[in-house]
């Protein structure tokens, strides 16, 4: 970010004043977005982007498609976001002088790897694999038009920090990102009936865990609904995909709190077949196989002793 | 009791409700059981039952263990059958230490069983504590904690900075483990009869050779 630069100043009243008047001027202009960086700060040169993208209303369907689109900007969670200290026009290419935006400008933007570039950068973000995983992808093999990172990631609201989320969180965040193109959370239950429970299945889980490939936190590589997972075993078992995805960056904690197996699940939800404690596996098998053994010695006793009882009477 | 003052006599201990209950009990332990072991310890590579169909099976199961539940309390206290199951609590403790000590030494020595089933009490006292335990305690306590599993919004929220269910969850496969072990020592006890096999004909036609006093004789035909 550049910092703002004294270029002349002068002690002249009349200047001054003169100064002020066009840079008013110049501010309340849309022309004033492509003005000198250094005149002002970025966050003043966002708040006048977001004098209207800041409007939750800032939004218009497509005659042609349908589609709703959404110029709503959350300038909170904008400041908060990772991307929070760069200008709107930083990442905005075109001319936004015009209002409204001339169409041609409104879809030009930079994309990730723009800006995120260098092997050090592109290994710590792993963008790598994921744009492999990406390519692979059900929306880029059927070429959906117009999808790209930002059709699932908000570049205003991103946030690294977002890695310690509480799973409930990262799971309606997660979902409703699913929801946006493929329709409301009932007809989303309507059309997983295969699954028991699936509104229950739908708010506790992402999309992402059954319909990406396993293993492995391919999480990118989205399939078609047609490959989507349909074994109750992927979860419901000591291996359960969900360490390897929705838990990825807790399984650490797995056992160690709460002495279960998979136990890092558990203050969201008990899994049948997937948390399981070690001592009560131990306890049932013993009392069972013990039950079993012991009856097995009685009645082999029994035998042999009324074995040697006719033996003695003959 | 004096022998000259007792008689032997067949009389009708298992009527046909319980002969029923009985056995459709054993069917649906077997499957409870099976499909129990197969969602717990739920495997892709190597499943008992697959998932999706012990899911199913433990399900349906489970209801029909419920129904069967509600009409053997019923019909118990109706029939009077309970009475078999609520000990004399006179001289249990020597009935129990004389029935421990049958199965741990007199069996081996081909001791007639100590305690011949009467009218007021079929069950020998070993076997009618357990009867009571299983039947009043831990299927009730299955059944409950079967359908938190079942219908999870009913367990409660959280219990210890965890999900509510798990205590549940832990209860229910503590009582199966013990449900379990009762089934394979029930199994057994099947051929310590007078016979191998007149315990389960005796679960079959519901008669039963009983001692009885003479002057009561006419109260069981």
């Amino acid at each position: 970010m550049t910092k703002p630069s004294v270029t002349q100043t002068t002690n002249s009243w009349p200047h001054n004043a003169l100064l002020s008047l066009v840079l008013l001027v110049g501010a309340l202009h849309p022309l004033a977005l492509q003005a000198d960086e250094s005149a002002t700060n970025v966050a003043e040169k966002n708040a006048r982007c977001l004098r209207c993208h800041g409007m939750e209303t800032l939004r218009y369907q497509e005659l042609a498609t349908g589609k709703m689109r959404d110029f709503h900007v959350d300038a909170h969670k904008f400041s908060q976001s990772n991307h929070g200290q760069q200008g709107c026009v930083t990442c905005h290419k075109g001319d936004f002088a015009a209002l409204p935006h001339r169409p041609e400008n409104t879809d030009q933007y930079h994309s990730c790897a723009d800006c995120h570039t260098g092997e050090k950068v592109l290994q710590r973000m792993r963008l790598v694999g994921i744009t492999a995983q990406y390519k692979k992808s059900v929306h880029v093999q059927r070429g959906v038009s117009g999808f790209d990172c930002f059709s699932c990631h908000n570049p205003h609201e991103s946030r690294l920090e977002e890695i310690k989320t509480p799973e409930g969180n990262i799971v309606d965040r997660d979902n409703d990102v699913c929801l946006k193109c493929h329709g409301t959370r009932e007809s989303a239950e309507e059309k997983h009936r295969i699954i028991p429970k699936a509104p229950l299945h739908l708010k506790e889980v992402r999309c992402l865990e059954c319909h990406t490939p396993r293993p492995g936190s391919v999480i990118h590589a989205i399939e078609p609904a047609a490959r989507a997972e349909r074994t109750c075993e992927a979860c419901h078992s000591r291996d359960s995909i969900l360490l390897t995805k929705l838990y990825k960056y807790r399984l650490h904690e797995s056992e160690r709190r709460t002495g279960f197996i998979n136990g890092v699940v558990l203050s969201d939800f008990y899994v049948i077949g997937m948390t399981r404690h070690p001592l009560l596996d131990a306890l049932g098998i013993l009392g069972m196989g013990g039950a079993f053994v012991g009856v097995m010695f009685h009645g082999i006793g029994r035998w042999l002793a009324a074995r040697r009882r006719q033996n003695h009477e003959t | 009791m004096k022998p000259d003052s007792m008689t032997h006599q067949k009389v009708m201990l298992y009527p046909l409700w319980v002969r029923i209950w009985h056995w459709c009990n054993a069917v649906i332990f077997i499957l409870l059981l099976a499909s129990g072991i197969s969602l717990h310890f739920a495997d892709p590579s190597s499943p008992l039952i697959p998932f999706a169909v012990a899911r199913v099976i433990h399900n349906l199961s489970g209801l029909c263990l419920t129904l069967g539940f509600v009409l053997y309390v019923v019909n118990n206290g109706r029939s009077g059958n309970f009475r078999h199951y609520w000990p004399v609590f006179r001289g249990l403790v020597g009935r129990i230490m004389k029935q421990s000590d049958y199965y741990a030494r007199g069996i081996f020595l081909g001791l007639p069983h100590p305690i011949a089933p009467t009218w007021e009490q079929k069950f020998n006292p070993l076997q009618q504590l357990t009867y009571l335990a299983i039947m009043y305690l831990l299927v009730p306590l299955v059944i409950v904690t079967g359908f938190m599993l079942w219908v999870p919004e009913w367990a409660p929220g959280q219990v210890l900075g965890m999900d509510g269910l798990w205590p549940a969850a832990v209860l229910h496969y503590l009582l199966a483990v013990a449900l379990g072990i009762f089934f394979i020592t029930h199994l057994y006890l099947i051929t310590v009869g007078e016979t191998m096999t007149s315990q389960i004909k005796k679960m079959l036609t519901g008669w039963e050779e009983i001692s009885i006093h003479k002057e009561n004789d006419h109260e069981r035909r």
